[in-house]
């Protein structure tokens, strides 16, 4: 199907939904787009094309990659786009209707999932591909090096590739020698965070779930309330948690208070950057990650 | 009345279709027709405008009162909020989310705002403005159940059904999709189960038949649930199971003490597969889907409700003839039992989730926080602003 095809197609779903976007005008630039649904990919798209296409990331900061939603106007341009970068492997639940759309329409799309050797995540009651391959860089070469050709096929050359591919062995190496100061019987993180499993697969951490207690439960609690949470910690020997909550100092007084353990609390990032500080960037969430576990891990700690 | 939570874990954890769809797509771009998709301005699935995500679940307590006075409690913040009145309720029921309740002639549904989105490998609990969503015409004691994408209010007396799309729900819209004669109505995933006395069937999500349409027998279908390892539906020789892959087979109940009977509700913590029914005043029935199996545990005083937490710990919750909260420890074998704390005479209105049960009855405003895995301990007394005649634990 032709540009002019597919433009025709966007402005027509335009029409119908809202009449507020005309698909084709709105890029205000010559440049091929790039569309891209999450933020954490859409950092490193935008770093790879450098200046030879226009990225649009569909994912907002401080958003969540599986519930995320983009707008009428968005999910026109999605449709006139000349390539589709999602994660895939099932992270995008509430995008992936769109970014179908926009193949059915006839939009190339590269999902990074399909790149690397991925991962299964599984529980009592189900198993499925992991789709959080970012927390291991040498995963994001191969997808990178992947996205690179797709690009050349239809017709970017991007400008940045090189560049930061070298930035991503960087990162690797950085992570490498900075896990390598952690013993590895400390390589554990015990977490509530569900995105370690890559990075685990290629540090050789061990991750232990982690359920942390209620708010309900933080009111009134008892041993009981806190016992798995404890015998987690006491059985990994750590001395730092990974761990959202939403009262992690109410937590950590009462573990000490119940159980008589002594822990702290140290949320990572995890599924999207941030609009600013360590986390805006993919390599700046991946060091910071990287110095919070080192750091929250270490003997010394 | 009491409100049984029952809602299916929302997604078979299968998600890897979606890739693979993709790929056929694109190499299917020159000849299929491109599908123009109407909700893109939606508000889309799963979505309400204004739901923020949340680290924890957003747990409240909804409820009515005998006039129809209708109040959110915010179980972590303490605070309380009004909404709409609604019809005086004499039944309601709860799937964790959503509380309807009924009169004789009417039907309201009421968003409490508060809901989680289980994923397999990882939750997402939201919280939004809770709100009167609206009404269904037709009254009498109802039943109410949810998968992700569809919820179904049903009225066994008048073997009525209705499947409504719950997305649209969510927005604040009742819109009926389905109507369905059925005893019981459950939704698995983006289908039905349906009970009748011709039997057990699995139905499209619009209720057409589906496969060769064959129904397992089922002899006066009463009370259904929808659990992980698959929905349940009452009967008189046990109950039938139907799991994920639409297969039906009735697990009997087990010859017991003749004063057991059949359980004719069932009710667990949300989504789990163990759920548990009363056992006449005999105790209590324990029926595992997953295992296929029923227990009959037999309690010091006749029961008056009953929940399966389904834990470890493998703790059930009930109230006995004398208002006290009883909590059987399976795993040990060890009974724990509260003071009296509502009076017998009353309706207990029980809820609870992994770590605290909730205790409320219509004569009053206070509701027992029951710690249930530290010997039935009150963890604390919570004071309404209205005396619950309908009452629901929501963002399960």
């Amino acid at each position: 199907m032709s540009r002019l095809a597919r433009c025709i197609g966007a402005a027509v779903v335009a029409l119908v939904v809202s009449a507020t976007a005309s698909a084709c005008s709105t890029s205000g630039s010559d440049r091929p787009l790039v569309a891209v649904t999450t933020n954490i990919l859409g950092d490193v798209v935008t770093e790879v094309v450098g200046d030879a296409a226009e990225v649009m990331v569909l994912m907002p900061a401080g958003a969540d990659p599986h519930s995320f939603e983009v707008s009428a106007k968005e999910a026109a341009r999605l449709r006139s786009a000349d390539l589709v970068v999602e994660n895939g492997l099932g992270l995008e639940e509430g995008v992936a209707r769109h970014v179908e759309a926009a193949a059915a329409d006839g939009v190339p799309v590269f999902t990074a999932g399909d790149a690397v050797d991925a991962l299964e995540w599984s529980s009592d009651d189900g198993s499925g591909p992991d789709p959080h391959l970012w927390t291991d860089p040498a995963r994001m070469v191969d997808v990178v090096e992947a996205l690179d050709e797709e690009l050349r096929t239809i017709g970017v050359d991007a400008t940045g590739t090189s560049a930061y591919l070298d930035e991503l062995t960087t990162l690797d190496a950085e992570m490498s020698a900075a896990f390598d100061t952690l013993a590895p019987d400390d390589r554990t993180l015990v977490t509530n965070h569900h995105v370690f499993g890559y990075l685990a697969d290629r540090f050789d951490f061990r991750v232990v779930g982690a359920v942390i207690p209620s708010g309900t439960t933080l009111a009134s609690p008892s041993a009981a309330d806190l016992r798995d949470l404890a015998e987690a910690i006491e059985d990994a020997g750590v001395p730092t948690i990974f761990a959202d909550a939403s009262q992690p100092a109410r937590l950590a007084e009462v573990l000490a208070a119940e159980v008589d353990v002594r822990v702290r609390i140290v949320p990572l990032a995890t599924e999207s950057l941030t609009a600013d500080g360590a986390a805006s960037t993919y390599l700046g969430m991946m060091r910071s990650n990287t110095a919070a576990i080192v750091d929250g891990l270490s003997s010394s700690s | 009345m009491n409100p049984t939570t029952s809602r299916a874990a929302a997604r078979i954890p299968t998600t890897i279709g979606l890739a693979a769809g993709i790929a056929l797509a694109v190499t299917a771009c020159s000849s299929a027709p491109a599908t123009e998709d109407p909700t893109a301005s939606a508000a889309p699935h799963g979505y309400v405008a204004g739901a923020t995500e949340s680290q924890e679940p957003q747990l409240r307590l909804l409820s009515v009162s005998a006039t129809g006075a209708t109040a959110v409690h915010d179980l972590l913040t303490g605070d309380d909020t009004d909404l709409d009145s609604v019809d005086a309720p004499e039944h309601s029921a709860t799937d964790g989310r959503f509380l309807v309740t009924s009169d004789a002639d009417r039907t309201t549904i009421v968003d409490s705002g508060a809901w989680t989105v289980d994923h397999g490998d990882h939750t997402h609990y939201y919280a939004a403005e809770p709100r009167v969503v609206g009404t269904l015409d037709g009254g009498g004691r109802v039943e109410v159940h949810s998968s992700e994408t569809l919820t179904t209010v049903t009225w066994p007396d008048r073997s009525a059904g209705v499947v409504l799309d719950r997305a649209a729900l969510g927005q604040g819209e009742v819109e009926v999709t389905a109507r369905v004669e059925a005893a019981v109505l459950l939704p698995m995933g983006d289908r039905l189960v349906a009970a009748s006395d011709d039997g057990v069937r699995v139905l499209d999500g619009d209720g057409g038949t589906r496969g060769n349409g064959e129904a397992q027998p089922c002899v006066d279908p009463a009370g259904g649930i929808v659990t992980r390892a698959g929905a349940v539906v009452g009967c008189a020789a046990g109950a039938v199971v139907v799991d994920e892959g639409g297969e039906a087979a009735l697990v009997a109940l087990p010859d017991a003490d003749p004063g057991a009977g059949r359980p004719t509700t069932f009710a667990a913590r949300a989504g789990r597969p163990t759920v548990a029914g009363l056992a006449g005043d005999t105790g209590f029935w324990l029926l595992d889907a997953r295992e296929r199996s029923w227990q009959h545990v037999p309690t010091e005083r006749p029961l008056r409700t009953v929940v399966a937490v389904d834990d470890d710990d493998e703790h059930v919750v009930g109230v006995d003839d004398q208002g006290r909260v009883v909590v059987h420890t399976l795993a040990t074998g060890s009974v724990a039992t509260t003071a009296p704390l509502v009076d017998p005479a009353t309706t207990p209105l029980l809820q609870l989730d992994a770590q605290r049960a909730y205790l409320a009855t219509p004569d009053g405003r206070t509701v027992h926080e029951v710690d249930f895995a530290d010997g039935a301990r009150v963890a604390r007394t919570i004071e309404l602003p209205l005396a619950p005649t309908a009452f629901a634990e929501v963002g399960l």
